[in-house]
């Protein structure tokens, strides 16, 4: 069953890929959804056997890379985090195939997208079912290309493909520290496999190694170098940037790999690597301040975003860093507890936008469209309740884990905890704000589009809707009746795959918590509901009119719209040198230039010059004929003291001595 | 607004007939690992957390369920909580003099 798990995704991408045609465009993608479908079946089951009896399960299929000491072998384990993560990716990705059935049933290479969309689940279960680091990151890297073809998959597009560029290489980045951890596992511990780096990482502990002459705690530098990959992976601070740009690919795209699956494998890798991160308080530290700006960070420039998907894709890039900062608090359980809720709202968020996308002829501005809730009341409720969710709506999906992760910092009594719980208190605010006006935009306020654009204007086909129900479930109830499976105090689900130091458990000082302190949370968000609907809604003229007329206001809103003008200062310091570079240095000097010269351009031009050379040789005088017999029999003569010790020098010596004397 | 730190001495102050002492440890460590009990809960209340547990597996974490095994978990662990704050109350007023 488990191979069947894992296969059947890769089954799916090999007959619609290679058969597309044989089968037709439907065909082939029936046959990619019915194999993604099936994974997910199997996936529950995993979760049961695994999960929820305890019973976990590890799969050594064939060796695969065995050199000197480090040998790995492709393997399937699967614990409670690995059975959780099945569950997500599955699920979602099922739904994601449906939906892009129809979706994209009018484009010619629907097959194509189908086949791709398979790939990218195979290796995303590849990379979660995975026993050791270098499967690992066989599966980092085979979502990162898989990511590059599905955004780039309107490939006629030029955003699309510059977007697909900026993913594949800010991820690089990441995905540099990630290879470096790798390379220092292999140096320190002599393997790559799990069990043998977390059983020994309690020895290697606050050992040192000396680099440049300082001192630097082996635990702390992993770390660092996982907590670079984790960045460049699940878009924190300062590596985002590719996150809010590939809202240019298909919205299935976006729901799959820019909300549910992809960007969570940074939260995964912090998770799975607990037992490492554990014993290095300093990672801790770093990891939750760049979770808690992340989230600062991102829910501001939601704020004043006026696309439609891209105000969705800030708000997955604040989710992500809670996610982190609860795993710098050391709290891992709650960060994936908040990434299955996430994949669930967010996914339903991304593909209810794709319905007002599709509804109303690719629009996607939000000032652009308004008044849609009458028009499209199906998809209205479906947005409100991934909104509702988002926000931490009591009861409601979000509220089991937002909530948790804020209270759970309140708790951590340290300055980071301290901090990381107003950023994210102060997150929240701005979360609910940018939601409600995204609603309020979008579907309650007045319409702002084109005539022709409401005329046509219609509800999701069978497919769309089928796919949005089981979402609009999941961001309702997953987070009530997963909460004491994920966080009751004690649960014995989690088992051996997440370690958590028992000094920094802090469940109950959680509880404990005044009751005041822990409604802070509801009061912001509530508080940033009122906000947007007075302004938005009730006033949008004089917060337009104060928007222009005061300079300080306006200042500070471009700062934001232009997402504090981190793409300007990336551009200017870094890609128009690597674009000179690009161009100037690899493309005209080396690629034009040396590798022309030296490769088949500069054989076809200095051939016919050296064959004139030679030709000229042959002038017909018997003197220059003389000169080359004498030249050719002192070599001959002289060759057997080429082997000896002045050989060489001997015969240059006879060669020069001829020729000076012929000419 | 109150800390957490602060509400917790609070408390611990209304219960004046808390022990400072620690309860006698009930689980052993064979019961312990028989359980599974993860590490961080090995503590004094881990006694409670074993029949917890077993309900918990038993009905699949359904929600509502185990109400009374919870309740008396999270009472007992409420009431070690407040006891080490208590205590470290104590240790801070000694070492101040």
């Amino acid at each position: 069953m488990y191979l069947c798990l894992f296969l059947f995704p890769f089954f799916g991408f090999l007959v619609s890929g290679s058969f597309g045609r044989l089968f037709g465009k439907q065909g082939a993608a029936f046959i990619a959804t019915f194999c993604v479908c099936c994974s997910c079946l199997c996936s529950f089951v995993a979760f049961y056997e695994v999960g929820l009896t305890s019973c976990p399960v590890t799969l050594s299929l064939f060796p695969w890379i065995c050199v000197d000491v480090v040998e790995s072998f492709w393997s399937i384990s699967v614990d409670s985090l690995t059975a959780v993560m099945l569950v997500v990716i599955t699920t979602i990705s099922s739904l994601v195939h449906v939906y892009s059935i129809s979706y994209i049933k009018d484009d010619p290479f629907l097959a194509r997208f189908i086949s791709y969309l398979s790939l990218f689940t195979f290796l995303m279960l590849s990379l979660v079912l995975a026993d050791n680091y270098l499967q690992l990151f066989f599966g980092w890297e085979g979502v990162g290309l898989a990511s590059f073809l599905l955004i780039s998959f309107w490939s006629s597009r030029l955003q699309a493909c510059k977007a697909a560029t900026k993913a594949i290489i800010i991820n690089r980045v990441g995905d540099v520290g990630l290879a470096l951890a790798l390379f220092c596992f292999i140096l320190i511990f002599g393997s790559v496999e799990y069990s043998t780096i977390f059983s020994c990482s309690s020895k290697v502990a606050f050992c040192t190694f000396l680099f440049c002459q300082f001192k630097v705690d082996i635990l702390s530098c992993i770390g660092v170098l996982l907590l670079i990959g984790a960045s460049g992976k699940s878009a924190q601070i300062g590596l985002h940037t590719w996150l809010p740009d590939a809202i240019e690919g298909p919205t299935p795209v976006s729901a799959l790999i820019h909300a549910a699956t992809m960007v969570t494998a940074g939260v995964f890798v912090l998770a799975r690597s607990s037992p490492i991160l554990e014993f290095s308080p300093v990672v801790l530290f770093f990891v939750s301040l760049v979770g808690a700006f992340t989230a600062f960070f991102a829910a501001t420039t939601g704020l004043v975003q006026n696309d439609l998907k891209r105000v969705i894709a800030y708000s997955t890039c604040s989710q992500l860093g809670y996610m982190v900062f609860a795993s710098g608090l050391s709290q891992y359980a709650l960060g994936v507890f908040h990434l299955s809720n996430h994949a669930f709202f967010k996914a339903l968020l991304f593909l209810g936008a794709g319905c007002i996308i599709h509804a109303i002829k690719d629009e996607q501005d939000l000032r652009r469209i308004g008044g849609l809730a009458y028009l499209l009341p199906f998809t209205y409720s479906f947005i409100l309740v991934g909104s509702l969710a988002l926000v931490g709506f009591p009861f409601l999906t979000g509220f089991y884990s937002k909530d948790a992760i804020l209270e759970f910092s309140l708790s951590n009594f340290s300055v980071t905890g301290g901090l990381c719980h107003w950023f994210g208190v102060i997150s929240a605010l701005f979360t609910s704000f940018y939601s409600f006006r995204l609603l309020v935009l979008g579907f309650l306020g007045y319409p702002n589009g084109f005539k022709s654009f409401y005329k046509n204007c219609h509800e999701a086909p069978l497919f769309i809707a089928v796919s949005l129900i089981p979402l609009g479930l999941g961001s309702l109830f997953i987070g009530f009746f997963c909460r004491e499976l994920f966080l009751g105090a004690g649960t014995p689900f989690w088992a051996n795959s997440i370690f958590i130091y028992p000094v920094r458990e802090s469940i109950i000082e959680a509880e404990c918590a005044p009751v005041i302190l822990k409604q802070i949370p509801l009061f912001f968000t509530v508080m940033g509901a009122a906000v947007s609907f007075s302004f938005i809604y009730h006033n949008p003229i004089i917060t337009y009119r104060f928007l222009f007329f005061n300079q300080m206001f306006r200042v500070f809103y471009t700062f934001l719209n232009q997402r504090w003008l981190f793409d300007r200062v990336y551009n200017e310091s870094f890609a128009k040198a690597f674009l000179f570079f690009g161009h100037a240095i690899s493309f005209r000097i080396v690629d034009k230039g040396a590798l022309e010269i030296l490769g088949p351009f500069g054989i076809v031009f200095i051939f016919p010059g050296l064959s004139k050379q030679l030709i000229s040789l042959q002038s017909g005088r018997v003197y220059h004929n003389v000169l080359f017999i004498v030249y050719g029999l002192g070599f001959l003569l002289c060759s057997p003291l080429f082997y000896s010790s002045n050989g060489c020098f001997f015969l240059i010596s006879v060669g020069c001595w001829i020729v000076f004397r012929v000419f | 607004m109150a800390s957490v730190g602060d509400h917790a001495r609070r408390q611990a102050a209304k219960l004046p007939s808390l022990s400072l002492d620690p309860p006698p440890m009930q689980a052993t460590q064979e019961q312990l690992q028989q359980h599974k009990i993860p590490l961080q809960y090995r503590d004094y209340c881990a006694h409670l957390l074993i029949p917890l547990n077993e309900c918990r597996v038993k009905n699949f974490w359904w929600p509502g369920t185990c109400k009374h095994e919870r309740h008396e978990f999270e009472v007992c662990q409420y009431r070690e909580y407040l006891r080490r704050v208590k205590k470290m109350e104590v240790q801070r007023a000694q070492e101040q003099g």
